[in-house]
């Protein structure tokens, strides 16, 4: 994959995705991890998951992976991709006023998330495959399910608990 | 942004240290969690209609099941919504809800 056809990934995703971040997870691990080989899948999951607990647009873990893949211009450019469109559709935000009413408009987007939520799932149970391998792992996960989804903790408190638990767990196993 | 990256560049710079599969079998994990988190976020907002609920099972069946392009699958789920749900009002601003929520920030 070049720096171009990551860009354009990254944008496409972007726009299709109405920028949610998880949902351009599915996306990119589909295409950068398992179609293209071009970054493993610790790596994309360590940017999610850096890019979930810093400040920020919850997107903005592309910078992250662009880093990884072809360094400060990677993330420079990966940006731009998120960011730019914000920028670009301004000048078209007086004619989706019009649109946005249309009851045929609204149908697609409710149709287009519902796809999103089950594309999101569907990253789960892959990803779940393989990174849920141990009791450990499985805990982790459970606990940081439970604080982020319940309890509603945000998730750089979810990823400290986590990691106590899994200290704790190889402290016990050990 | 900028913390991110500063996160980013000290993980390359422990890509062989002795720390790092220590860190990773925390953080995967708990990324997968994050990722089902925001799942059932999204989730709750939008099936509001059995339909949307339809959408949503018949895209997971098709991303698990087939090696579909997922791009293919939202356009699909979202031609299945105009051409399915039913014209009410309540469903464009519904929709412009959950888009709304969808693209949110980090704390």
């Amino acid at each position: 994959v070049t720096l171009g056809e990551l860009v354009s990934y990254v944008a496409v995703y972007n726009f299709m995705t109405l920028s949610n971040g998880p949902v351009m997870i599915s996306l990119l691990e589909q295409t950068l991890v398992r179609k293209h080989h071009a970054i493993d899948l610790d790596r994309l999951l360590f940017a999610f998951t850096i890019g979930r607990v810093t400040p920020g647009p919850a997107s903005s873990y592309v910078a992250s992976i662009g880093f990884m893949m072809f360094g400060w211009i990677g993330a420079l450019a990966t940006t731009a991709a998120i960011v730019a469109p914000a920028y670009l559709v301004l000048p078209l935000v007086k004619g989706y006023e019009r649109v946005r009413r249309l009851r045929g408009v609204g149908n697609f987007i409710t149709g287009l998330i519902a796809a999103q939520v089950g594309l999101i799932f569907c990253s789960v149970v892959r990803l779940g495959r393989e990174a849920l391998g141990s009791f450990t792992a499985v805990s982790i996960f459970g606990v940081t399910f439970l604080m982020t989804s319940v309890f509603r903790q945000r998730a750089p408190v979810a990823l400290a608990v986590a990691g106590v638990t899994g200290a704790a767990f190889r402290l016990w196993q050990s | 942004m900028s913390l991110t990256l500063a996160a980013t560049f000290g993980y390359a710079r422990l890509q062989h240290s002795s720390m790092l599969p220590a860190i990773t079998a925390v953080l995967l994990p708990a990324a997968v969690a994050l990722v089902a988190t925001a799942a059932l976020k999204l989730g709750q907002e939008t099936f509001g209609q059995r339909v949307s609920i339809a959408i949503a099972a018949l895209s997971l069946a098709l991303g698990l099941l087939t090696q579909l392009n997922p791009a293919l699958l939202l356009l699909g789920g979202g031609l299945a919504g105009l051409l399915i749900l039913p014209v009410s009002p309540e469903t464009s601003v519904a929709a412009e809800t959950s888009s709304a929520s969808s693209s949110g920030s980090n704390p």
